[in-house]
């Protein structure tokens, strides 16, 4: 997360960057999977920077240029814009050396991969998914003290249609289906700011509620507001530092106390929300294992922000916790 | 036990100081918690979503292929 400030931001970097045809993935998925694209992934990185690596995790995650071949350039881990220019250039010194047959391979094929892309719900609603630290004393002085991240909320058809009351006239009110508010706490109300987390356990949301309240119809468009509020907390053993404490994690608690508003447009013609906005705001506590929060563990305000999301290709991407969501 | 009642303690203290979501109207929470313009810097790489796009792209353009691939996504929760 650290890298989009500081390697990515860096214009050499980009400039570089520009040679290539780049792409962002999950590694998780590339480690593990078994199609063509996975595979690919699996005979570059053993030949990585973290090639054959165990501990602390088997992780293979980095930057890596390549060749469509399965040629590895060059790969390297790192959130320095020096390093990352240095491994480019050596990339890019490396892709002049190549014979055209090891640059470019003659049929690609078309392949099947096993994405949870497939799952993209091209008729529902997706939402573009931003969470930030809110102001407090005293103030953070490094990266921390504007850390923001993102993520994205899928709903389907049908789920997104059942936010809006079933009649869409003024004063017309529905409580969001208590399956769907809570899922946005389990998976979307979480404290991402700084990293990944994992989704609250179903019996950890204490209150999960949301309410839409039709205000004007005209021009084929239902306006809504949303008000509600959600309540998670979780206790248990985990580790918050990373690797540091995994072999002995102490006793914990996290959580996220929340108010939301929000108002949106639906499109009567379409069946389909045009407009989006939702706004989370409250007091986390507790840290997991990645999320950064180690040494800030005390209770601190946070904001969670919600968009309509374009449908452009970059924000296809499935939400982190997706596979919580039993589709 | 001790740390988990004391932070359930300070999170009951806490939370009668939590910030409403009724401080500010909707425009000026999304300015202070969405990402400015100076922080989409990264998103300007143009990205493709998967690893295999670029690979097709690549192969057809005669490029080489950068790939940044994280534990959860990139351009989604990493």
């Amino acid at each position: 997360m650290i890298a989009r400030r500081s390697v990515w931001a860096d214009e050499q970097v980009a400039e570089l960057a520009a040679k290539f045809v780049s792409a962002a993935d999950e590694v998780h998925h590339l480690q593990r999977g078994d199609d063509v694209e996975c595979k690919l992934f699996q005979k570059l990185a053993e030949q990585g920077h973290y090639a054959g690596r165990t501990e602390p995790s088997d992780t293979r995650q980095g930057i890596y240029a390549c060749t469509a071949t399965g040629v590895l350039l060059a790969s390297v881990n790192t959130n320095e814009p020096r390093r990352m220019r240095r491994m480019l250039e050596r990339a890019l010194e490396r892709w002049q050396e190549l014979p055209l047959e090891q640059r470019v391979v003659a049929d690609l094929g078309e392949p099947v991969l096993k994405r949870l892309e497939a799952r993209y719900p091209t008729d529902g609603l997706v939402l573009h998914q931003y969470s930030r630290d809110l102001e407090r004393e005293p103030a953070l002085r490094d990266w921390r003290a504007n850390a923001w991240n993102q993520d994205f909320v899928w709903f389907t058809r049908v789920e997104a249609r059942a936010l809006a009351p079933a009649t869409l006239e003024v004063g017309a009110t529905t409580p969001w289906p208590s399956e769907l508010a809570r899922r946005l706490a389990r998976c979307h109300l979480v404290d991402n700011v700084r990293g990944q987390v994992s989704a609250f356990r179903r019996g950890s949301v204490e209150k999960a509620e949301l309410q839409s309240c039709v205000t004007s119809v005209a021009d084929g468009r239902a306006t809504l507001e949303f008000r509600g509020v959600s309540r998670a907390t979780e206790n248990g053993a985990w580790p918050v530092a990373g690797f540091k404490d995994r072999v002995a994690p102490g006793e914990q608690s996290r959580g996220f106390r929340a108010e939301l508003a929000g108002r949106a447009v639906f499109e009567l013609a379409s069946q389909r929300f045009v407009e989006f906005e939702l706004a989370a705001v409250g007091t986390r506590f507790g840290g997991s294992q990645f999320n950064g929060r180690d040494g800030d563990l005390e209770p601190a305000p946070m904001g969670v922000w919600f968009e309509l999301a374009s449908d452009a290709p970059a924000e296809r991407v499935a939400p982190a916790l997706v596979w919580e969501y039993g589709w | 036990m001790v740390r988990m009642l004391s932070l359930l303690v300070a999170v009951v203290l806490t939370f009668s100081d939590a910030p409403s979501v009724d401080d500010k109207p909707l425009a000026e929470w999304r300015a202070r918690i969405a990402p400015a313009e100076s922080e989409r810097a990264w998103s300007s790489i143009g990205w493709r979503a998967n690893f295999w796009a670029a690979v097709e792209e690549a192969n057809a353009a005669e490029k080489p292929i950068l790939l940044w691939a994280m534990n959860g996504h990139p351009l989604g929760c990493t």
